[in-house]
């Protein structure tokens, strides 16, 4: 496997001569005859959406196999194409998506759809009842039909907003140009923990559920520690309320800035605590793995061409949602043991095709890709 | 609300008309993945919407599938012709070809794939028939791959020049461009036998020099 690593590592990066010159004379190029063209007003037909050959390299990579396999791995089969469903007409799972598209939206387990408005990011609330949003140097907390709650003022663009907390004591952290805030779970008690934090999104402690053990007790407030990443790429957690240091551990690091691009690795931890799905980039694809804390074996559920998104899992940890913006799809992968030890089966993945047009505000039914920020079981 | 969400709170804040709202109640632990850097709004929009852009005549939609594809695509060529300036002009061409093409492009399929169908496609032809010509011409200088840069060692980039373009084409459609034999039968026309054969072969032989570099 190494070998196959070298040899990835230097195709990837071996010099090219005038190799930013010779993009740039082929934009003019390309774009000269791009001018020259008519568009043609494309007419409606009917399409079939397709799960590519992803949805086989999914199904045929699932046999276990050791970390740092040998070489016989890295030639694995793929089955074909696969239909994916033209519209997301419900979840596999129970719960709420919350999505960034064009706009924030809230996605229910029937798959009917609801547009908060014109915000640029989202977050839910620990028990999903309300929803962090950010316009601008604004955030706000709006309920799950949009009506707006409460609202804050940053100095610049407000970005990256998390909530996290205990019992009725929630706080929601935010970035605004280089500095850190932080405010209460009902706007008030606005102020920065940090200065020159890097432009990597917090994260409350505990990173993962596993650690809940170290949570104050349920219903007595607690202490809010915060993780996050300063210019220097240093990682550091506070106490928001107190703002004296916390302990960072190893894992943090990794959560929050193990990236090469300074965006924090996909990777989520099952609601059980049990496994991993994790985004790892494996020559110029992208792959979705089971791994398991404490255990050498890890089991690939899906792999495409370009990158995946996410991952999310459902509540009830029967479903990982991964996006794949290259294809324009969600693909839902079951990961109960039945599908894991037969991936022959159908119901194992599920795919919705052209799925940034379904969050289009606007009759051109045009959206960024849709974003996951998460995927709860309201309890309300 | 539950047991939990009307116990006494430790840090509940005083609260004025129309400011804020009724308690926000939580269990412990936020479980959102960090995000992403937010990057504008094309370079988040998904492919498909940048063909339809593309298609109704957006040349921002167009730059930026030019600009995602662009390189993955001159480094795919240039790995199989070895040869900077042809690189060049097969990526040029390949999306030349696919602009040409753009109005019949099924955009629920990937459009990576489509282009490096077209790009590797087109450097075998380039490479076989550049060596027709040498063969022809009795000229045997080694210039299939030209070791001259840094990066790939000279003995890997030796070894690479000498596969078959063939060869040298499954390893850079799996080992740079990240496809299954699977799908690398389906770009270039072939079984999967014939692809993971090949895939061995060419593996075995770059296998030393690999193996020298990791010592």
């Amino acid at each position: 496997m190494r070998r196959e690593r070298e040899l990835e590592r230097q195709l990837r990066e071996t010099p090219i001569p005038e190799e930013a010159e010779a993009e740039e004379r082929s934009w003019e190029v390309v774009r000269a005859a791009y001018s020259e063209r008519v568009p043609v007003v494309p007419s409606h037909r009917t399409r079939r959406l397709v799960l590519a050959v992803a949805v086989g390299a999914a199904l045929l990579a699932l046999g276990f196999s050791p970390a740092g396999a040998k070489m016989g791995d890295w030639v694995r089969d793929v089955v074909g194409e696969e239909d994916a469903k033209p519209r997301l007409t419900s979840l596999p799972a129970a719960g709420e998506i919350l999505v960034e598209s064009d706009g924030a939206w809230i996605v229910r387990s029937d798959g009917s759809q609801r547009r908060l408005g014109d915000y640029d990011e989202a977050a839910w609330s620990p028990r999903g009842l309300y929803v962090a949003v950010t316009d601008g140097a604004d955030l706000f907390a709006v309920d799950p039909a949009g009506e707006v709650r409460w609202k804050v003022s940053a100095p610049s663009q407000v970005q990256d907003p998390v909530w996290g907390g205990i019992g009725f004591d929630t706080r929601i952290a935010y970035r605004s140009g280089d500095d850190l805030w932080v405010v209460a779970g009902d706007g008030t008690d606005k102020r920065v923990v940090a200065r020159n934090v890097a432009h990597v999104a917090p994260a409350w402690r505990p990173l993962f559920p596993e650690a809940k053990v170290n949570a104050a007790p349920e219903g007595a407030g607690g202490i809010h520690l915060l993780t996050y990443v300063d210019m220097a790429k240093q990682t550091h957690t506070v106490d928001v309320d107190t703002r004296r240091p916390g302990p960072t551990t190893r894992e943090d690091f990794e959560r929050l800035s193990a990236s090469p691009s300074g965006a924090p690795a996909g990777r989520a931890l099952s609601p059980d605590g049990q496994s991993f799905a994790v985004v790892r980039r494996v020559g110029g694809r992208d792959e979705l793995v089971l791994t398991h804390p404490n255990q050498e074996e890890e089991q690939v559920l899906f792999s495409a061409p370009g990158n995946l998104t996410g991952p999310t899992w459902s509540p009830d940890g029967r479903w990982i949602l991964t996006g794949w913006p290259e294809a324009d799809q969600w693909v839902f992968i079951r990961a109960e043991e039945e599908c894991l030890a037969r991936p022959e089966q159908p119901r194992c993945v599920e795919a919705i095709g052209e799925i940034s047009s379904q969050f289009a505000s606007g009759d051109d039914g045009d959206a960024p890709f849709p974003r996951v920020s998460g995927w709860i079981l309201p309890e309300r | 609300m539950t047991a939990a969400a009307v116990r006494l709170p430790v840090a509940l804040r005083l609260v004025t008309a129309g400011q804020s709202v009724a308690p926000m109640s939580a269990e412990p632990a936020s479980e959102r993945l960090p995000q992403l850097p937010r990057p504008g709004l094309l370079r988040g929009r998904g492919e498909a919407g940048l063909v339809r852009e593309a298609q109704r005549g957006s040349e921002d939609a167009l730059e930026e599938l030019f600009r995602r594809h662009w390189r993955r695509a001159h480094r795919g060529a240039y790995l199989v012709v070895g040869d900077s300036a042809a690189a060049e002009d097969i990526a040029q061409e390949a999306f030349l070809a696919a602009i040409r093409a753009l109005d019949r492009f099924d955009r629920t399929r990937p459009f990576g794939p489509w282009l490096h169908r077209i790009t590797v496609n087109r450097a075998i032809d380039f490479a076989r028939a550049r060596k027709l010509r040498r063969e022809s011409a009795m000229a045997v200088e080694a210039e299939d791959i030209a070791p001259v840069e840094a990066g790939l060692s000279d003995e890997l980039m030796a070894a690479l020049a000498d596969l078959s373009p063939e060869h040298r084409a499954v390893i850079v459609l799996r080992h740079l461009l990240g496809y299954t034999p699977g799908e690398i039968g389906a770009i270039l026309g072939l079984p999967r036998g014939t692809v993971n054969s090949r895939l061995r072969r060419a593996l075995d032989r770059l296998r030393p020099v690999l193996e020298g570099e990791e010592r």
